[in-house]
């Protein structure tokens, strides 16, 4: 008897190097980790037929979390339970507890992985705007290589990114933050039962004695294709006092930097003074 | 493959293919509580613990939990002993369908492990990933809260918060001297649904099961050139293929109402032209599913494809397709130009009326398209009995209709079909109707197997039913005193592909639209029509919704526009006891030349608004400080009200029966032909039988719908199953109860049997002495002159007594996002007598989560080829309960009289205040006014941002 799914195969891999090494077949098998985000397009049967490679059992991407003196690493497998669950995420980088939070629900937590949420790189996705806030470089490997990226550095496109079929990444390292930052985050939609029309900003920003911007970050999700960080209205921002001035002409340059998605749920007028106004509030509230 | 499991602690190892998930395999190896909502892990029905950790088996490869340890609700508790959480939602009434219940448990369990003494907050955040359709969450997080005390050892508060007052000192001294009636019984069939027991339509093994696949259409309006299905037929496992072409062209209307249904008959079971994405094409039987799925890949469909129309407001505009152009065609009103029917009632004239009007308003609405969702989508299984009888397994809240409906479809007499309702997940109106029965039968009747289809998500959305689209028209003339002169209501309703319940939905919302108020001159004026988006039906209020979103803004704009307080000009015109219903005779579903105009009995409405603005702190709508939120210019508060006013049953149609008869042991059966759909209408009904014969509710024993086993129901919808199967169930009682005293008189040398009370499971007589039931049941059906002590009796309505209610919102809105936050929900409801006060709570809370959905955020989205573009319980978006605003529900208990024990309905009217009450709240925060819903971001903030333009 043929089943239709015949073409589909799942391979389990007992080490790191096996499985890269699988990898390394043509084509190459597309990495699984929780599946939450691979299994919907399974059972929708919107996924290609082909081999997936099984992630969850390979000791190497199992070291959860791991806190150093400056720096914080998650291993592959590292999910937004996890993360919930450590104590160190109450106190400090606190947007990452944040996110963990407002994925999905308490089953998507406990399977769901920061690196799947990265590499399924929804415009949408709510892992990856806390990461790129503070900086997250991922580990990619391949059979032959290894290298660092940083996270702001790794989209191009819709779904468009730095990585080769035969990578995998392996860890998150996250520069611990050397001061005292002032951060926010919100999400217009999803959160209070919208999911339509959402707009996510999460920001930081440090100043010194004369209100000065000592550093900042602004990272949007939902409003251009991919995760965004404004490296203009950024770089306008640095090292200028805070003031009302200022945030107005912020304002006004995000409204020129971002080129928002238009589609039947929310128009790039709305996205675009949206993405305004969060900025607005982020930077008041820092005032 | 096979994989090692530890199940409930007991080791297991199944054979499994590498892309099954883990769903799938623990079903087939029956694990029923593990349960189908989605394949997206979007409902959580499917959620189990996987190492202690819930997770959803629906989107868990079953290969990847290999070596894991599983825990199900079967390994919770042995026997009939539950588990303290088990306990605590049976108390509390946190089960309705029960279909999600065991993944709620579970979670919650989850939760207790790691944090044996959680906060509220913390338990929504545990629980939210199971979406619920019915509980609106309250009683859910009560009985944790209560389960958590218990495990820890302290004395619990045993049951859940009830806020009930007495209207007046009737209703006092009547609910005081009641045993059963009126309190808060336990569901009786609650035990088997924490237990997460086989009840369901698909908790069944048959030998050589089917499963069927619908192939619909991808194209909102096309003419079928040809099929071609020999690909199909050759692929191997591949038993049976329907399609126009080969099977025979029967004219039927698919909404589950009374024999003769509405007309036109629009639809067939299948057709060579399709009129919505998702219409059906073909079905096809396989050996398997994937075999299904594959094969239908096969289908050689040739389309003509045709221009479409979706906007009511476009359906008759010169030069648009006309939908139902095929030549059998009849009894639409006027096909040609897209319109099913007109319809038109009028008491006095208001024409007149607004001559004489000081002032006249006119204002239009726009209500949108939302689906009932509830967690088990469509399902049916049918097969040979041993009779060659047809017997239809399925999730249906009207068993008897879809018996007589389907009966003439498949070509068979009606008595060779069996239809069986088993407990169902969840209806609210979507299964009122028959939708694939057909489609089962037909395939068992070609391949002589037992056939199994099931719809997932995406095809619940697009191919089976939900609420009609309208666009409203108040235009209302009034007196310089502020009372209401003369009011016409215009409708246009958009019954989509097919008319099914077109005429009598449209027809409510006339009802609803024009009954709350008084006016010497009303009129409705109402055109449904058809055009290309998928079919709304029935959808719990059934018209009213859209009708209370429209009336209760029109109201309030009118009032702002006199400069008269909303509530005070609410209240100087709505309705009270002993005023006339004066539109409903010319609204219903049977014209009747010399209508009786019926008056309001029972009404507490006057005072459900008082209470609830003294509750809700009304005086803070007037309040610039309240409103304003100091720092935040941006951000703002408002406080909304509407005024709801339901029915409780269609009068002179809707009818039920109840049959009762008494065991050896004194205890009785009760079968009904009423549907409990999780609504806790077996409880309510064994209340009512165990008020009548003195005993308590867990001594009747109830069965519902079989049309083999029971009598004869319409069904759950209208409102009517407490009313009408009600009163039913008491009539039959009271009978039962009769042949008790004479056999009691018979044992006690007694005269006049009528003095004999039951109480206690006793017939006592006057002087004290007294006969235990299992001795009269004893000796009636072994001793002496033996006899079935039993009794049938049947109740038709003949009035519908309207429950009412004042629905409050609060909220809190940001300007620059137009983001609206819900806070707080408040309704104080008179629904007569609450047979049952935990169960009509629960319905209210329920009710108002749905309402709240339609107001605020749930959209049926389509692209410009009329394709839904948001098929998923995500995009779809239904409140989790770490999302719900505080909600608050307050009864005021009427006496109905012609209610059995004073009860009238309480499960509809929760569905419509919500929306306006919101909309009045925006407006109160804002001064904007929004005549379209549901309040999303981008529409409030598009909204606002127009007013300040002007
Ligand atoms: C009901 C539901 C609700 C959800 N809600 C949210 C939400 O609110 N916010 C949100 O952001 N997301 C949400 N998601 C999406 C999803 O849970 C996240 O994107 C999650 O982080 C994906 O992780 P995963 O391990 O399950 O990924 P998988 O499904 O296993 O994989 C996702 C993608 O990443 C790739 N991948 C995974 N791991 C690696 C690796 N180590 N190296 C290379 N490639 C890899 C896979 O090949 C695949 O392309 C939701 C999903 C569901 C089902
Ligand atoms: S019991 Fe919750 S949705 Fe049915």
């Amino acid at each position: 008897m043929r089943n239709y799914l015949q073409d589909y195969c799942v391979v389990s891999c007992p080490s790191l190097q096996e499985a890269l090494m699988a990898l390394q077949g043509t084509p190459a098998p597309i990495p699984m980790a929780g599946g939450t985000d691979l299994m919907v397009y399974l059972n929708y049967r919107r996924l290609p037929a082909g081999s997936y490679l099984d992630l969850f059992n390979i000791p190497e991407l199992k070291q959860g979390i791991q806190i150093q003196d400056n720096k914080v690493v998650f291993s592959a497998l590292t999910t937004y339970m996890d993360v919930r669950m450590h104590p160190y995420f109450q106190n400090n980088m606190k947007l990452l507890l944040h996110a963990a939070k407002v994925v999905g629900a308490i089953g998507i937590q406990t399977r769901g992985t920061w690196a799947g949420n990265i590499i399924n790189a929804s415009p949408a996705a709510d892992g990856v705007p806390a990461l790129m806030v503070y900086d997250a470089k991922i580990t990619l490997a391949s059979a032959y290589n290894e290298r660092q990226v940083l996270l702001s550095d790794f989209y191009h496109g819709y779904k468009k990114m730095d990585r080769s079929p035969q990578e995998i990444i392996t860890k998150i390292t996250i520069p611990i933050p050397q001061t005292k930052d002032h951060e926010y985050y919100r999400k217009v939609g999803e959160r209070k039962a919208q999911a339509i029309s959402k707009v996510i900003l999460a920001g930081r920003l440090s100043l010194d004695g004369q209100k000065k911007i000592q550093s900042i970050r602004i990272v949007y999700g939902s409003v251009m294709p991919y995760t965004y960080r404004s490296n203009k209205t950024e770089e306008l921002l640095l090292g200028n006092e805070l003031n009302h001035k200022l945030i107005q002409e912020a304002v006004s340059l995000i409204g020129k930097e971002l080129q928002p998605i238009d589609d039947i749920r929310s128009t790039a007028l709305y996205r675009r003074k949206v993405a305004q106004n969060l900025l607005e509030e982020f930077l008041c509230s820092a005032l | 493959m096979q994989i090692h499991l530890t199940i409930n602690n007991e080791p297991k190892v199944f054979e499994c293919q590498p892309w099954e998930t883990l769903l799938r395999v623990l079903r087939r190896e029956g694990y029923y509580s593990v349960r189908y909502g989605s394949d997206t892990g979007e409902t959580g029905a499917s959620a189990i613990l996987l190492n202690g950790k819930v997770v959803n088996s629906d989107i868990l490869l079953a290969s990847q939990a290999d070596s894991s340890i599983i825990e199900t609700i079967e390994g919770l508790s042995k026997g009939i002993d539950l588990h303290p959480i088990q306990e605590a939602f049976l108390r509390h009434g946190a089960i309705q369908s029960g279909y999600s219940t065991p993944a709620t448990i579970l979670a919650a369990k989850a939760l207790l492990q790691r944090n044996p003494n959680p906060t509220e907050k913390e338990i929504r955040e545990a629980i939210a990933g199971v979406l619920d359709r019915e509980t609106g969450y309250v009683k859910i997080v009560s009985a944790i809260l209560d389960a958590a005390a218990a495990m820890r050892g302290e004395k619990t508060a045993n049951l859940p918060l009830l806020q009930i007052i007495q209207a007046d000192s009737k209703a006092n001294d009547f609910v005081q001297e009641k045993a059963v009636v009126n309190r808060p019984e336990k569901k009786v069939d609650g035990m088997k649904l924490v237990k997460g027991n086989a009840a369901f339509v698909d908790d069944i093994e048959l030998k050589g099961l089917l499963h069927a696949k619908l192939v619909t259409s991808p194209h909102a309006h096309a003419r079928i050139l040809d099929i071609d299905d020999s690909k199909v037929r050759e692929y191997p496992g591949v038993r049976a293929v329907i399609h126009y072409k080969n099977i025979p062209r029967v004219r039927y209307a698919s909404g589950g109402q009374s024999y003769p249904n509405p007309k036109p008959y629009d639809q067939v079971c299948f057709d060579n032209k399709v009129r919505y994405v998702g219409d059906r094409v073909a079905a096809i039987a396989a050996d398997t599913l994937e075999i299904a799925q594959e094969a239908m890949k096969l289908l050689v469909v040739q389309y003509e494809v045709l221009p479409a129309v979706f906007d009511e407001n476009q359906a008759c505009a010169p030069g648009v397709p006309v939908i139902h152009d095929e030549p059998d065609m009849a009894d639409a009103y006027d096909a040609s130009k897209n319109i099913s029917h007109r319809i038109h009632a009028k008491s006095g004239n208001t024409e007149i009326g607004f001559a004489q009007a000081d002032f006249v308003f006119e204002h239009t609405y726009k209500v949108h398209q939302v689906q009932q969702c509830p967690i088990e989508p469509h399902i049916a299984i049918s097969y040979w009995d041993e009779d060659e009888r047809l017997v239809i397994r399925t999730s249906t809240q009207v068993p008897f209709h879809v018996r007589r409906m389907v009966a003439p479809l498949l070509g068979l007499p009606l008595k060779r079909i069996r239809v069986i309702k088993p407990r169902i997940g969840g209806g609210f109106g979507v299964k009122q109707e028959m939708l694939i029965e057909d489609i089962v039968g037909h395939l068992t009747i070609a391949t002589r197997k037992p056939v199994r289809l099931e719809f997932n998500r995406e095809e619940e959305f697009r191919s089976s039913r939900s609420r009609h689209p309208q666009t409203i028209t108040y235009k209302t003339g009034v007196s310089k005193e502020g009372k209401l002169v003369s009011q016409k209501m215009t409708v246009i309703g958009n019954t989509g592909a097919y008319a099914t319940h077109g005429l009598t939905v449209q027809t409510v919302t006339g009802l609803r639209g024009l009954s709350t108020y008084n006016c010497p001159n009303k009129e409705f004026d109402c055109k449904v029509v058809y055009t290309n988006i998928p079919v709304p039906g029935a959808y719990r209020g059934y018209g009213g919704p859209q009708a209370f979103l429209a009336l209760e803004s029109h109201m309030e704009e009118i009032a702002h526009a006199l400069g008269i307080e909303v509530a005070e000009f609410k209240k100087k015109n709505c309705v009270k006891s002993g005023d006339p219903l004066d539109i409903a005779p010319h609204l219903g579903e049977r014209e009747d030349p010399n209508p009786f105009i019926p008056k309001i009995a029972s009404c507490a409405l006057q005072q459900c608004l008082e209470e609830g603005m003294k509750r809700s702190q009304w005086h803070r709508r007037y309040d610039e400080s309240w409103r304003n939120i100091p720092g935040k210019p941006y951000l703002k508060r408002g406080l909304g009200m509407a005024l709801c006013m339901h029915g409780s049953a269609i009068p002179g149609l809707d009818m039920g029966g109840a049959f009762i008869k008494i065991n050896d042991d004194g205890s009785f059966n009760l079968l009904v032909g009423a549907t409990d759909l999780g609504t806790g209408s077996d409880t309510i009904l064994a209340q009512i039988a165990a008020e009548v014969l003195g005993v308590p509710t867990e001594n009747i024993l109830v069965y519902s719908s079989d049309t083999d086993l029971t009598p004869f129901d319409t069904g759950a919808y209208a409102s009517s199953t407490t009313y009408v199967s009600g009163n039913a169930v008491k009539l039959a009682a009271e009978k039962v109860k009769l042949q008790i005293q004479q056999r009691a008189a018979l044992l006690l040398g007694i005269s006049h049997p009528e003095e004999i009370v039951l109480k206690e499971q006793k017939a006592i007589a006057l002087d004290g002495r007294f006969v235990p039931f299992d001795k009269i049941a004893l000796h009636s059906l072994h001793e002496y002159d033996q006899q079935q002590i039993m009794a049938t009796a049947s109740f038709v309505a003949q009035a519908s007594p309207p429950p009412f209610a004042a629905q409050f919102a609060e909220i809190e809105i940001d300007t620059q996002t137009g983001q609206v936050t819900v806070k707080k929900l408040l309704m104080v409801v008179d629904c007569g007598v609450a047979i049952n006060p935990v169960t009509a709570t629960g319905q209210i809370e329920g009710g108002m989560v749905q309402a709240l959905g339609y107001g605020h955020c749930e959209e049926m989205v389509y692209d410009d080829k009329g394709r839904m573009v948001n098929t998923e319980l995500g995009p779809y978006k239904i409140y989790q309960a770490n999302e719900m605003p505080e909600m608050e529900v307050v009864l005021i208990q009427t006496v109905e009289e012609t209610g059995p024990f004073g009860a009238k309905a309480a499960g509809e009217i929760p569905k419509d205040g919500v929306a306006p009450a919101i909309g009045s709240a925006i407006y109160n925060a804002t001064g904007v006014r929004i005549r379209e819903i549901p309040y999303t971001p981008q529409k409030v903030w598009q909204a606002l941002q127009k007013a300040e333009k002007i």
